[in-house]
């Protein structure tokens, strides 16, 4: 519950200062655009243009943006969290208010501008007196649409590190917790139905003059925002920031840390969902603090390797120059890996006759691969393919709880599984042998941010060497199955049982 | 002496005159029409002397001074202006339409219930919206907003277009009893010749934005000019087809 109403008052809070600032450029830019037929154009263009991205892409794109433009500038600019959400939500309110603001004064009786004109008015008193009275139902139906899109497209902000109502819908979807999912909807879905009450109360106000509803509306409105600004927790501490990727292991690592670090004293706070190189991207700039991540996918992603040593020397290797490179800590392995590995149905295989990556081979032509969305753009498929020349009949791409569900039912043969996966067990699946190697390791990596406090890294040295691959594979079940399932956190109650 | 100067006013609409070389002095007091076809220039003439339309050559002085010597604004407080779609501003009460230009102008008094007085309007109707009046009785406020600021300068245009021929005429001459009582200078846009003579102490004809005729209404009626003939024969036919009845 309080998990809830935090992220609900930061859901308001992001979703409340977009449409702000959406209203303190959309409405000037209204009012020039419907004095000056030339700007009103490519204004209205722009902002439609705008609006034909999708919004999860708008809002990925302003993570990089905003690290070039940090670095090229030299200033400290947060890339994550607040600022890009706020930046991409700013211009998405932009269109519905500022299509409305031209409407709202080009829509005004040509007899009462030129009565306005004739008595004298300037442009300015016209403005006020006459054009912004008589348009303000029409502006104030904008900011609603306006508010309305916002607080909907606010739980994408989750993906770059805004916590909001967003986190509960996306770690839900993943872990399949659907009561989860069902609450973020219904509580962002509950915050529009109620902001978009108040502003009619107070176009109400403003159309029939009636004083009582617009105070009662801006009320309302200044105290929902008020309350988005109650801190939810006191405390003092200094705030570490965890970052976890889009799946259930990663949301069980990032609790049992969130966990010791808190126990050591930290406040902490939590950035979920965050894509694969955007965490690492994240972590040397100091906007998270701490995440785990797999050699594998650091040696190809960042450090653009290609070839594949032996496990220690590539953890050896991204130890020495991770943090040569961007004084990223490599505290060390946690001791299991998530490697990808090709695994099928017991008795698809058995049927096929195939137990490693070359009996594969021969078979692919009449079998169907599920990959999950990067593995087919990854070197290691490339790798894979020139070692083995698999050659599948389809190739298709899931997100990791659907590719599951396709090699269960038979829509998928062969499926790019992850070794720690719960759900090679409890799906009865076997993981194909790389005799060629192929396939690099994926020992999990606990990682720090430059500079982190030697009272946190020891906090969290316990957890280094301590999580074997059945113990992981485990807590991923508790989360993932169907019946009996269990919060990530408690998965990591049950995985590192500390204190 | 004269209060409104009109010298070689030249107005072009793309490659047509829209006024031509139009000179005009009107005399304190006076009650002016303007009359002709449509596109004759009859209200592009008036709009230029509160400067709506900006004329390409001319010069326009009123009391002696140039109209352009001083901000627009300002003089537009100093000159009534009273249009046929009256152009009320629907959010504001009768009494805040009234009091607009005092307010601009930041005029202390409070002459409402004066003004709705003198166009003959009840003082009740001062807390009433403008949706909620006649249309008599809107242009009536019309008239009371424009002489709020106590101008000696009236500029109409088709003042009485959009009423009802009893209204029309029951307004048109309280506004002339307005007019003898504040001594008011007046200009009124008209395409109705019959309201022209009936009203006016002058009547100017324009054509092709050129004046064909500047005569008193009676001198009107013995124009040779056969297309000033042919206006004013209108009304004169039609008073004596209706005797006739």
């Amino acid at each position: 519950m309080s998990e809830l109403i935090g992220l609900a008052q930061s859901h308001l809070l992001l979703s409340g200062c977009a449409v702000g600032i959406g209203v303190l450029i959309g409405l000037p830019l209204a009012i020039l655009s419907a004095r000056s037929p030339r700007l009103r154009g490519p204004a209205l263009g722009l902002a439609g243009l705008i609006q034909t991205i999708p919004a999860l892409a708008l809002l990925a794109l302003f993570y990089p943006a905003l690290l070039i433009l940090g670095r090229a500038t030299g200033l400290i600019i947060p890339a994550l969290g607040f600022l890009p959400a706020l930046i991409a939500l700013s211009l998405y309110a932009l269109l519905p208010i500022l299509r409305n603001g031209v409407a709202a004064l080009n829509g005004v009786d040509p007899a009462v501008i030129e009565a306005a004109d004739g008595l004298g008015m300037t442009r300015r008193q016209r403005l006020a007196i006459v054009e912004l009275p008589l348009g303000a139902p029409v502006i104030l139906a904008g900011i609603r649409t306006a508010a309305v899109w916002t607080i909907g497209a606010a739980t994408l902000a989750t993906t770059v590190g805004q916590p909001s109502l967003g986190n509960l819908i996306f770690s839900g979807l993943q872990t399949e917790n659907w009561a989860r999912v069902l609450t973020g909807c219904a509580a962002a879905a509950g915050l529009a139905l109620a902001v978009d009450g108040l502003l009619a109360l107070v176009e109400s106000g403003l159309a029939r003059r009636s004083r009582p509803r617009l105070w009662l509306g801006l009320a309302g409105l200044a105290l929902a925002l008020a309350a988005a600004l109650v801190p939810a927790r006191g405390g003092g501490g200094k705030t570490l920031v965890i970052g976890a990727k889009n799946f259930s292991e990663q949301y069980i690592l990032a609790s049992a840390i969130e966990r010791r670090l808190q126990a050591a004293g930290y406040r902490t706070e939590r950035r979920d969902n965050l894509g694969s190189t955007i965490a690492y991207q994240a972590l040397a700039a100091g906007d998270i603090h701490v995440y785990v991540d797999y050699s594998g996918t650091l040696w190809s992603n960042i450090l653009r390797r290609a070839d594949i040593p032996p496990p220690a020397q590539m953890r050896a290797e991204l130890t020495t120059q991770l943090r040569a490179r961007d004084g990223v800590v490599v505290l060390g392995p946690l001791g299991f890996e998530n490697a990808y590995a090709l695994a099928m149905r017991r008795a698809r295989a058995e049927a096929l006759g195939v137990r490693t990556l070359g009996d594969l081979a021969r078979a692919a032509p009449r079998l169907t691969l599920g990959a999950d969305l990067e593995f087919l753009s990854r070197p290691e498929w490339r790798s894979v393919e020139a070692r083995y020349g698999l050659d599948f009949v389809v190739q298709r791409s899931y997100s990791p709880t659907f590719m599951y569900r396709a090699v269960a039912d038979g829509s998928a043969d062969v499926i790019t599984a992850f070794s720690s996966d719960g759900r090679i067990a409890a799906l009865d699946l076997v993981v194909l042998a790389d005799p060629r190697r192929a396939l690099p390791s994926y020992d999990a990596l606990l990682l720090l941010a430059p500079g982190t406090d030697a009272r946190a890294i020891e906090a969290l040295r316990p957890l280094i060497g301590a999580i074997g691959v059945e113990r992981m594979r485990r807590a991923n079940l508790m989360v993932d199955r169907d019946s009996d399932k269990r919060t990530p956190a408690e998965a990591a109650l049950w995985l590192d049982p500390f204190p | 002496m004269t209060a409104l100067d009109i010298a070689n006013l030249t107005k072009r609409h793309g490659g047509r005159a829209a006024l031509d070389d139009v000179s005009l002095a009107v005399e304190a007091g006076r009650f002016v029409a303007l009359v002709g076809p449509s596109g004759s220039g009859k209200t592009t003439l008036l709009k230029s002397i509160n400067r709506l339309v900006e004329p390409d050559a001319g010069t326009i002085s009123i009391d002696g001074r140039d109209i352009r010597d001083r901000p627009v604004a300002e003089l537009r407080h100093g000159i009534g202006y009273v249009i046929q779609s009256i152009g009320l501003f629907p959010h504001l009460t009768v009494a805040e339409n009234i009091s607009i230009v005092p307010r601009l102008i930041g005029a202390a008094e409070d002459r409402v219930a004066e003004l709705l007085e003198l166009v003959a309007l009840p003082a009740e109707l001062a807390t009433r919206y403008p949706r909620a009046l006649s249309g008599g009785q809107a242009q009536r406020v019309g008239f009371a907003r424009a002489l709020a600021a106590r101008p000696k300068l009236m500029l109409m245009d088709e003042p009485f277009g959009a009423l009802d021929p009893v209204t029309r005429d029951e307004l048109g001459r309280a506004y002339r009893a307005l007019h003898e009582r504040l001594g008011l200078t007046t200009l009124m846009v008209t395409h109705d010749i019959a309201e022209a003579l009936l009203l006016a102490d002058r009547v100017v004809v324009l054509i092709d934005g050129r004046i064909r005729a500047d005569a008193a209404p009676a001198g009107l009626l013995t124009s040779r000019d056969p297309d000033v003939r042919a206006m004013v024969d209108v009304p004169r036919r039609q008073a004596e087809r209706l005797a006739a009845l």
